[in-house]
């Protein structure tokens, strides 16, 4: 395989399985811009040391996952020595959740793929919110359009996520995704 | 846990997300979570939550491409120049690596995306479209310029031009603008409004210029490209020699590794160029699924050795079952199944139409989910047909219902087939009765053999398995012998882990035509199963 080949391969793998690295991320740092500025470092490490990677020992997400958990760990480290600190799980706990991510990977991605399907049975109004909260403003930001106050829009948001967990439960456990 | 443990949790998990997490529902959460697996699973799902939108949303306002690269060195240059302005600064050994990870991250990094930048393609229908990262194509999406991955489903994509394209996952193409982009895998159909004309496709080995037409095109994972034109004219051009042809209607051409433009006969069926009509009733089981029309399989002798080595020469096809997925997919996905029978053996076969074919990476206990076929027999003529067992009854616990020996028999078997891309060896997994007890991976004795499609599109199996394996080497199935069978099929997504439809295929008509019957009735219940009948030697 040629060094461009396998550089196509490196970037096609890399691609297929962002989200995946990013959900990854976002389990052990669940900040979305801190867990956004992780996947960029990342993505970085990745593609300096993708002649490290050896498909025959093991499988990519895998590989990455445990470059992006060495990106975690300087985070964690950094986060402690500024604050914040008792928002942030134990690094054992860490440890045991990770290990049950990773003997459910399957799952994990069953999940995901219902969830397309869960938000499909929102109501547009519920669906305007997770848009607004998670791809546009903040709920401070979007609460005087809204007539609301933050606090009203977050508990709105609870619930909401509250519901799209059910139905993800239900689908994936209640026979799987049509 | 309960419903109450269940809040509790989601609580915590709340105020985790939310950065807010206080000491003591810190500790509360880290104990709970230490203390059980169950815990930590429903803990991850409602963290999935949160990702999966953030995930899903990061780019709210319009859907973005998942690959905005080329790979190619040569086309590391951002777009505009918007992301290198972020990183002026970084010292020039870094220039290359940087650039090339920063156009990676555009997918997820919308601010980097200057305000009206260029969408120059919308998706206007999709039948069960799915980009490769997971996300549900959506229609009225607007399509950046740069690679995107269609991992399943049939897509309709119109350009600014007004030219539309049909796109049959798996695909892979680039859309560079409004009349013009590269194919570098799959099939796609090509449509321009009539008048207009000058849409560019690029091949991995041939450039397509429409002359005002309707087209197909496709590229085979070894770059094989080939043309067929519906309506028309196209210009065909070889990209790696001189060569150059114009077609009219009902003419196709394939450049192959040689890069020589060479005629061959057109197939009306290669590419779907409309979406198949909806009804209230579609079938249930996804994108992939068929309806059953076969009652029968024939079991004969063969009249030669069997050689287990994928190629099927020795087998008479005459006796062989041939079942597809509904419209589009049934060019796609596909299966020919056929048996043979001798005094130690039992013989199976298949020829399975799959875009990604061999690649089951699946964990032992879903190995049928990375791709397979299964075929389940009963061996025990006593028993006969229909049989009455079924999967409830088999694990019924009730003293007014016990289990039927149909339920139990060992002599009820099912094969699982599947080939495992992960040591490149074929691998068979047999279960017992319909309790599936006793499941038995890679026993000794058998053997069996996987062969892929020279153009990547399907694979051959074949396998021998001794009469041991089903229980009834001291009497094994006769001439005249009518016994129950069922021949399942799955495909998987592209990492050969997650099952993306299936077949079912040798059912009871009767039982078949009842309604709510779904894959699953059948794989439960033995009385939907069709016939296997033992054939004479000819």
């Amino acid at each position: 395989m040629s060094a461009q080949e396998s550089d196509e391969r490196f970037v096609a793998l890399l691609l297929a399985n962002q989200n995946r690295i990013f959900r990854f991320l976002m389990t052990l740092v669940p900040g979305r811009s801190d867990a956004e500025d992780l996947l960029q470092q990342t993505c970085v490490t990745l593609w300096q040391s993708r002649e490290k990677f050896d498909p025959a020992a093991g499988d990519f997400v895998s590989w990455a996952c445990a470059i992006a958990h060495n990106h975690v760990r300087n985070f964690r480290r950094r986060e402690a020595t500024r604050h914040a600190a008792h928002a942030q799980l134990s690094e054992d706990v860490l440890e045991s959740l990770m290990a049950t991510r990773s003997a459910h990977g399957a799952l994990m991605d069953e999940w995901h793929r219902a969830l397309a399907h869960c938000l499909a049975r929102l109501t547009p109004q519920q669906r305007a919110l997770v848009e607004e909260s998670y791809g546009g403003s903040s709920l401070k930001a979007a609460a005087p359009g809204a007539g609301r106050t933050p606090n009203a829009l977050y508990k709105v948001l609870r619930h909401v996520r509250s519901v799209l967990h059910d139905c993800i439960q239900k689908t994936v456990h209640g026979g799987g995704v049509a | 846990m309960n419903a109450s443990d269940t809040e509790e949790l989601r609580s915590l998990a709340e105020a985790y997300v939310a950065g807010e997490l206080a000491p003591g529902q810190k500790a509360a959460l880290e104990e709970r979570l230490r203390g059980s697996e169950e815990v930590r699973l429903c803990f991850l799902a409602f963290l999935e939550v949160h990702a999966g939108l953030a995930w899903e949303y990061r780019g709210a306002e319009a859907e973005l491409p998942q690959i905005t690269a080329e790979v190619a060195p040569s086309m590391w240059v951002v777009r505009g120049g918007v992301a290198a302005s972020r990183w002026q600064g970084v010292s020039l050994r870094w220039a290359l690596p940087l650039a090339a990870a920063v156009v990676l991250l555009l997918g997820m990094a919308r601010m980097w995306l200057p305000d009206g930048s260029p969408k120059p393609a919308m998706v206007k229908a999709s039948l069960h479209g799915q980009w490769t990262d997971g996300r549900e194509v959506t229609v009225g999406a607007r399509l950046s310029p740069g690679v995107w991955d269609l991992q399943s489903g049939l897509v309709e994509i119109g350009t600014d031009s007004g030219t539309t394209l049909m796109v049959q996952a798996p695909a892979r193409f680039e859309l560079v603008d409004a009349l013009h982009a590269r194919l570098m895998s799959g099939n796609v159909v090509v449509r321009m409004p009539e008048g207009k004309s000058g849409f560019v496709i690029e091949l991995p080995r041939m450039r397509v210029t429409d002359l005002g037409t309707e087209f197909g095109v496709s590229a085979a994972p070894d770059g094989e490209s080939r043309v067929q034109v519906f309506d028309g004219k196209v210009r065909a051009e070889s990209l790696t020699v001189p060569g150059r042809r114009e077609l009219a209607v009902g003419e196709s051409v394939v450049c192959k590794v040689d890069g020589v433009l060479s005629s061959e006969k057109s197939r009306e069926d290669r590419f779907i160029r409309q979406f198949p009509p909806r009804s209230p009733g579609d079938q249930p089981g996804g994108a992939l699924y068929s309806h059953s029309a076969v009652d029968v399989i024939h079991i004969v002798p063969p009249v030669e050795p069997v050689v287990i080595d994928a190629d099927l020469s020795e087998w008479n096809r005459t006796d062989a079952f041939r079942s597809a997925c509904l419209p589009p997919y049934s060019d796609t996905y596909f299966v020919e199944g056929m048996m043979m029978y001798d005094a130690q053996h039992l013989y199976l076969a298949a020829h399975v139409g799959d875009p990604e074919p061999m690649r089951n990476s699946a964990s032992d206990i879903m190995d049928f989910a990375g791709g397979s076929v299964i075929v389940r027999v009963s061996t025990d003529r006593k028993l006969g047909w229909p049989l009455k067992g079924t999967m409830a009854n088999a694990r019924s616990k009730s003293p007014k219902q016990q289990p039927l020996p149909d339920s139990l028999s060992e002599r009820v078997v099912s094969l699982i087939l599947s080939h495992d891309a992960r040591t490149g060896e074929p691998r068979i997994k047999l279960q017992y009765g319909f309790d599936h007890r006793a499941g038995e991976s890679q026993p000794s004795g058998w053997r069996g053999a996987f062969r892929k499609d020279a153009d990547g599109r399907g694979y051959t199996l074949e396998y021998a398995i001794p009469w041991r394996l089903l229980h009834c080497e001291n009497d094994p199935p006769r001439p005249g012998d009518e016994m129950a069978a069922l021949w399942m099929v799955h495909w998987s997504d592209a990492d050969g882990r997650l099952c993306r439809g299936q077949l079912v295929e040798v059912t009871n008509p009767e039982a078949r035509s009842k309604p709510g019957v779904t894959p699953a009735t059948f794989f439960a219940d033995g009385s939907t199963w069709g016939r296997a009948i033992y054939l004479p030697g000819k």
